[in-house]
């Protein structure tokens, strides 16, 4: 896939007229991993657009950006798991934990909040460091470490408190996290921050190489010099911040915390991811198609919801999504000329 | 009168595969009620000629006769029920299964009311092991039985089969010295009994320990079948390498530096290799050559800091080295290129240029780990000029490419560090002659720059061509060394197959400075 990087200036320079470099460019987006999901993205949107006038709107696109900006912050970082070949299915309870811990000491104990948030940050480093040491030293699959910390932290956060925590005072705070920057949501431009960030980070930075290297052939990485055990544990601290961090976002907008707070958010997360066109394999992950992942999906539920569409059916169309996604991205994939240059 | 019938006969048996033909117009036959050994180079055409007794491969040209009747062998099934059992160098068994259930694996079993009557078949199972004359639990998970056990396991279940053939691919290879003969106690009663044996080795001393008669393959033609009686090492070694080495490989001779590069002392691993001392130095290339098993792999990956060392001392140049992981090696100068491609060499999943330029991230990457793409672009673009690696572009996916380029990116990729060691274990496996001759090219090109490559090879031609000395390995343990002058193909074979112990032909040669 990496064609998309390739400077199409270059091949127009060759002595082939203008339209035949423009064609090269085109059919080089075409055959990109992204393409299909993009094109998917477009058709739904299109399609329910032209049903209800009002779901193409600048509001109502605004106002789904921010719907998707915590599960698509999450996904993100859930995509250099992924392809570094692990999983985190307690990115939910690592949600509720931090985002329950730092209403508290704010509630009870007068912390500012700002520093809470701090905290809530490091204690998601350390969850993190937790999850990926039993993974990588322990010799078990994440999906199995990460089941049982969804439960163990999950059943902290309701020990800490039963009820929900609200009425904090910090409007700095709400209107860093979710307020708005003329028309548009903060959460949304903290979402496309860390998109532009992480996609810089997976297709430019050492970090990005190593992680898909490990994910892609553990062994050869590790005859590379590769440290494999701590590129891994780095990505599950990622993800755990990342789960802190929505975990902020999320209690900036809704003014108040949960102790279930981001219960299964692991599997829209990793929807998002799969849908993107990561591999679940490891050494192949693309942050753009997990933005667009996390994108359809909201579509699809936005979408439903504008069209009146009984609310329980949303869950049917959502699985159905998931699978029909990932056979287009292995249709690509198998596909000559879509697969010859992956 | 009917042993008078050979029971195995192959009629002008060709078999090609993709440019390289396997087999040419093998004819001979193997008498009833013998041990028969099959011997060989690797390539030779052994393991292409008993799958196609197995049923695995259909030849292209000629025909089998077995057991005095002409046979096509479409499928194991069909092979299988014929009345041919053949046990693989790699153990066919399902390691959660008991070994009662291995033996009756795909096939009926005793039933009682409709359920399996699991004590009839552990009472067989103690039936067959008992004829084996060994002791094995039949509801003794396989995983839990040692290899030479589970070896027993397959040649029981070709016991239940009633075979009258019984073909073994290399079964010593992974079995210690009294597991050996209690093998070969095992294999002359099922003799005595009138099974046939097909053994195929490249061990001679093994070979001549065991065997009846040997036949012998070279580059896919049948060379010629001997009893042993009669026969010696240094005729089947001649037989197995006969050919004259032509100029395939062009070796320049470069000189070399006065100082060793890579001193090793006395370098052990745990139940791979022990007691293995040579230098290294600038300019030479050093053979290492032995079977599979000898350790000379091995031995490479302990020197790249992969196989963890038991003992001894490894210097770089001068200085005394500990490598911990792969990291170190290559901190100090040493390049690895693995075996294995597929399984250690390639990211399947990475393009041209990120498999090529992995080692160069390290060392371009800027503040925040930013690599500078442009200059990963132009440093593999070089490589891909230097190392001719055809390629429609960098960025395309390594699995487009043949096998022989996909061996140049993971071999640029381990010289992209300017290395001053270079350790190569079986570059050229499984590719064309074109590509071959490219990694030579290489070869020369790295002595003539003053680096020190350690080259292992499965072709014991081209290690003998590209080497300026030679190292042997047999069982772990060095067994010689030989100057350029010196190499020469049979005595090498010699050594490597430990023929020349048993002979005790020439001494092991002094050690060349």
């Amino acid at each position: 896939m990496s064609v998309a990087n390739h400077p199409p200036g270059q091949s127009a320079m060759e002595e082939s007229p203008q339209s035949h470099g423009a064609m090269k460019m085109l059919r080089n987006i075409v055959t990109t991993r992204e393409f299909g999901i993009l094109a998917f993205l477009l058709i739904c949107s299109l399609l329910i657009g032209l049903l209800r006038p009002t779901f193409l709107t600048t509001d109502n696109i605004l106002n789904m950006g921010r719907q998707m900006a915590v599960t698509c912050i999450m996904a993100v970082a859930m995509t250099f798991l992924i392809t570094a070949q692990e999983l985190d299915l307690s990115v939910g309870s690592i949600l509720g934990f931090c985002s329950m811990g730092m209403a508290l000491l704010t509630k009870m104990f007068g912390v500012d909040l700002w520093i809470s948030f701090a905290l809530s940050i490091l204690a998601a480093v350390l969850l993190g460091v937790l999850n990926g040491v039993i993974t990588t030293r322990g010799r078990i699959p994440a999906f199995i470490t990460t089941l049982g910390t969804l439960y163990i932290i999950r059943g902290f956060t309701l020990l800490m408190s039963p009820w929900p925590v609200s009425q904090i005072d910090a409007p700095l705070f709400y209107d860093v996290f979710a307020g708005y920057v003329g028309p548009i949501p903060t959460q949304v431009l903290w979402m496309l921050g860390i998109v532009i960030v992480g996609h810089i980070a997976m297709t430019r930075t050492r970090f990005g190489y190593y992680v898909r290297a490990t994910g892609s052939n553990k062994s050869a990485a590790i005859l590379s010099g590769i440290p494999v055990n701590r590129i891994k544990v780095l990505c599950f601290v990622l993800t755990a911040v990342a789960a802190a961090f929505a975990g902020g976002i999320q209690f900036a907008h809704l003014g108040s915390v949960n102790p279930t707070a981001g219960a299964g958010a692991e599997l829209t997360v990793i929807a998002a991811v799969v849908i993107g066109g990561t591999a679940l394999f490891g050494g192949d992950g693309t942050i753009i198609g997990t933005f667009l992942g996390a994108a359809l999906l909201t579509v699809i539920r936005n979408g439903l919801v504008q069209l009146g569409g009984e609310g329980r059916l949303q869950e049917a169309f959502l699985g159905a999504i998931i699978i029909i996604a990932v056979l287009i991205h292995t249709y690509l994939r198998r596909t000559p000329g879509g697969a010859a240059d992956k | 009168m009917e042993s008078a019938v050979p029971i195995l006969e192959f009629e002008g048996i060709s078999k090609r595969f993709g440019g390289v033909q396997a087999l040419e117009d093998v004819s001979f036959a193997i008498p009833r009620g013998e041990i028969h050994a099959l011997v060989g180079e690797n390539g030779a055409g052994k393991s292409t000629l008993i799958r196609i007794c197995g049923g695995v491969y259909r030849p292209d040209a000629g025909s089998i006769r077995f057991k005095g009747k002409e046979h096509v062998f479409r499928t194991v099934h069909e092979s299988r029920n014929a009345g041919i059992s053949i046990v693989h160098q790699e153990i066919p068994i399902c390691p959660d299964l008991t070994a009662a259930e291995n033996i009756f694996l795909g096939r009926a079993l005793p039933k009682q009311g409709g359920l399996i009557d699991w004590r009839e078949v552990n009472r067989r199972t103690t039936a067959l092991f008992a004829q084996l004359g060994v002791r094995i639990d039949p509801r003794a998970q396989a995983a839990s039985l040692t290899i030479a056990q589970q070896q027993l396991v397959v040649i029981a279940q070709a016991l239940s089969l009633e075979s009258d053939l019984l073909i073994m691919d290399e079964p010593t290879s992974a079995l210690n010295q009294e597991e050996t003969s209690n093998l070969f106690a095992i294999l002359r009663q099922l003799r005595d009994r009138g099974i046939t044996i097909v053994y195929v080795s490249h061990r001679l001393e093994e070979v001549f320990e065991i065997a009846d008669s040997i036949s012998s393959l070279r580059d896919g033609h049948y060379i010629g079948t001997v009893p042993k009686a009669g026969a010696t090492p240094d005729q089947i070694v001649r037989m197995m390498v006969g050919r004259e080495v032509t100029n395939l490989f062009p070796k320049v001779v470069s000189d070399f530096t006065p100082a060793p590069l890579l001193r090793v002392r006395n370098l052990a691993a745990q139940g791979l290799f022990s007691d293995v001392s040579f230098d290294l130095f600038g300019g030479e290339v050093l053979g290492l050559v032995g079977l599979q098993g000898s350790g000379t792999s091995d031995v490479l990956r302990s020197l790249f800091g992969k196989t963890p060392v038991s003992s001894g001392e490894i210097e770089v140049n001068g200085k005394p080295a500990h490598f911990r992981s792969s990291l170190d090696a290559i901190a100090s100068g040493i390049a690895y290129v693995p075996a294995n491609r597929q399984a250690e060499g390639l990211f399947s999943t990475l393009s041209v240029r990120d498999n090529g330029a992995l080692l160069l991230v390290r060392r371009l990457a800027r503040a925040l780990g930013l690599v500078p793409l442009h200059e990963l672009d132009r440093q593999m673009r070089a490589a891909v000029q230097r190392f001719s690696i055809r390629t429609s572009s960098i960025s395309a996916s390594i699995g487009s490419l043949s096998g022989g380029n996909q061996q140049k990116v993971v071999i640029a990729r381990s010289l992209s560090t300017g290395p001053l060691i270079v350790l190569l274990d079986d570059p050229t496996r499984g590719i064309d002659v074109g590509a071959k001759a490219e990694i030579h090219h290489i070869l020369n090109e790295l002595t003539a720059a003053g680096c020190g490559v350690i080259l292992v090879s499965s072709e014991l031609p081209e290690v003998l061509a590209m080497s300026d000395r030679v190292i042997t390995m047999y069982r772990g343990r060095v067994r010689g060394e030989l100057g350029r002058e010196q190499i020469d193909h049979e005595v090498v074979m010699r050594m490597a197959t430990g023929a020349d112990g048993a002979v005790g032909a020439s001494p092991a040669p002094a050690l060349s400075a």
